[in-house]
């Protein structure tokens, strides 16, 4: 299994890519409101792979920041969903359906902004060391805002997947970062071929509650706690995206010694994510358990 | 310290080679190495018994809290026994990974293949 690989350790500057990755940085690096151009679920998972076989392939490491368009419920790679939730309820709500390649529990995608890090695992030190530094990287660019956050201490074990027929953002896991105890940030992972690639959703505003009403069942009844948090709470008003961005990009720069240069996708990396787009949005992937 | 028993055969990717009681039939899983460094595993996807593999190819992948890892066959060969249990206590693969956290048993079919693993010493430094 990939936990480990060879490597150099970090190059002096990462790439990143907003949105679709079809536009380019402008002059000073600066963040445009333009250039979040938001996609569909199964064309973002695309965009994230099409990265990571580049970072396979020897690329530096990648940030990448990005919306959804429509609203999107995500599952885990080996999250029973069948029998969970209703594809046609989502439709009606217009919602759409996509599997990560990645771990954890369903999360739904909208007013939200989602990041993805990929990265050699020797650059991070394996899996659990890169979870904590990633981690600590929006832990640090949030709190550049001002926002009380931190990395929730650890838990009990966890029991088997299958059991946990919550959402992502009911409880947090060990690591991941809250605001007085509530989950502002789920992530998950995916290793493969000595690479990584971690993405998570920061929650915007609006109520992760809703993924509770596409339960197949029926909608369930809401948790007694309320899980998660969103930054419009922690604020007291609306964050412009472009602002979250450029504390987080900080947050990644100070904590991994690096800088952020932002591009575009290559020819190639465009092309692959088209292809890969198409078995995201098979669903044979999509209802495989 | 990281468990390396010395009668086990290893790979980088950190699969092992256990003989079982069969010739020509081995016990797959992951290392006690490997299971520390991925946390609590919550699900393991396996293959069915009669699928073939060649070596280094994907056989399956294992969750822990989050992060998906896949498993890399550490030799070509079919698959002739699952380890069914791990799909209601995964944990086996944290607690006893050498024992009852096996993954799969396959019948290799090139035994030339055996010296292209690692020795426990080999990975022994392989893991520091």
């Amino acid at each position: 299994m990939s936990i480990t690989a060879a490597g150099t350790g970090a190059p002096s500057a990462w790439r990143l890519i907003l949105g679709r990755g079809g536009i380019p940085g402008h002059g000073s690096g600066a963040i445009s409101p333009a250039v979040f151009d938001a996609a569909p679920g199964a064309l973002n998972m695309a965009i994230d792979e099409a990265l990571l076989e580049s970072v396979q392939l020897g690329g530096p490491p990648v940030v990448r920041f990005y919306t959804w368009e429509p609203a999107c419920l995500s599952l885990g790679r080996n999250q029973a969903a069948r029998d969970l939730y209703d594809a046609e309820r989502a439709a009606a709500a217009g919602i759409d359906i996509v599997r990560r390649p990645t771990g954890g529990l369903a999360v739904l995608h909208d007013r939200e902004l989602t990041y993805c890090v990929l990265a050699p695992l020797a650059a991070l030190g394996g899996p659990r060391a890169a979870y904590a530094a990633i981690n600590a990287a929006l832990v640090a660019g949030l709190r550049g805002l001002g926002l009380p956050v931190e990395q929730a201490v650890g838990a009990a074990r966890r029991g088997p997947l299958h059991s946990d027929r919550a959402p992502c953002f009911r409880t947090a896991a060990a690591g991941e970062v809250v605001a007085g105890g509530r989950k502002l940030v789920g992530s998950a992972q995916r290793c493969e071929r000595g690479a990584l690639l971690q993405h998570g959703s920061i929650l915007l505003s609006g109520s992760q509650a809703r993924v509770a009403d596409l339960h197949a069942a029926g909608p369930a009844e809401l948790p007694e706690a309320n899980g998660s948090v969103t930054l419009e709470e922690l604020m007291g008003g609306e964050l412009p995206v472009t602002a979250l961005v450029e504390a987080l990009r900080g947050g990644f720069e100070l904590t991994f010694g690096t800088r952020l240069a932002p591009g575009r996708l290559a020819q190639r990396e465009s092309a692959r994510a088209e292809q890969l787009a198409v078995r995201y949005q098979a669903a044979e992937w999509t209802w495989r358990r | 310290m990281a468990d390396v028993p010395a009668d086990l055969l290893y790979t980088e990717e950190h699969e092992y080679l256990k003989k079982t009681g069969d010739a020509g039939v081995y016990q797959v899983g992951i290392t006690d190495y490997a299971q520390g460094e991925l946390g609590d595993v919550v699900y393991v996807e396996l293959p069915s018994v009669g699928e073939s593999f060649a070596r280094k190819d994907v056989f399956g992948t294992v969750e822990a809290v989050k992060a998906v890892s896949d498993l890399y066959c550490p030799i070509s060969g079919e698959i002739v026994e699952v380890n069914t249990s791990l799909a209601d206590d995964p944990g086996q693969v944290n607690s006893d990974p050498y024992g009852a956290g096996w993954m799969v048993k396959i019948r290799i079919s090139d035994e030339g293949e055996v010296d292209t693993l690692l020795g426990p010493e080999e990975y022994g430094k392989h893991v520091g």
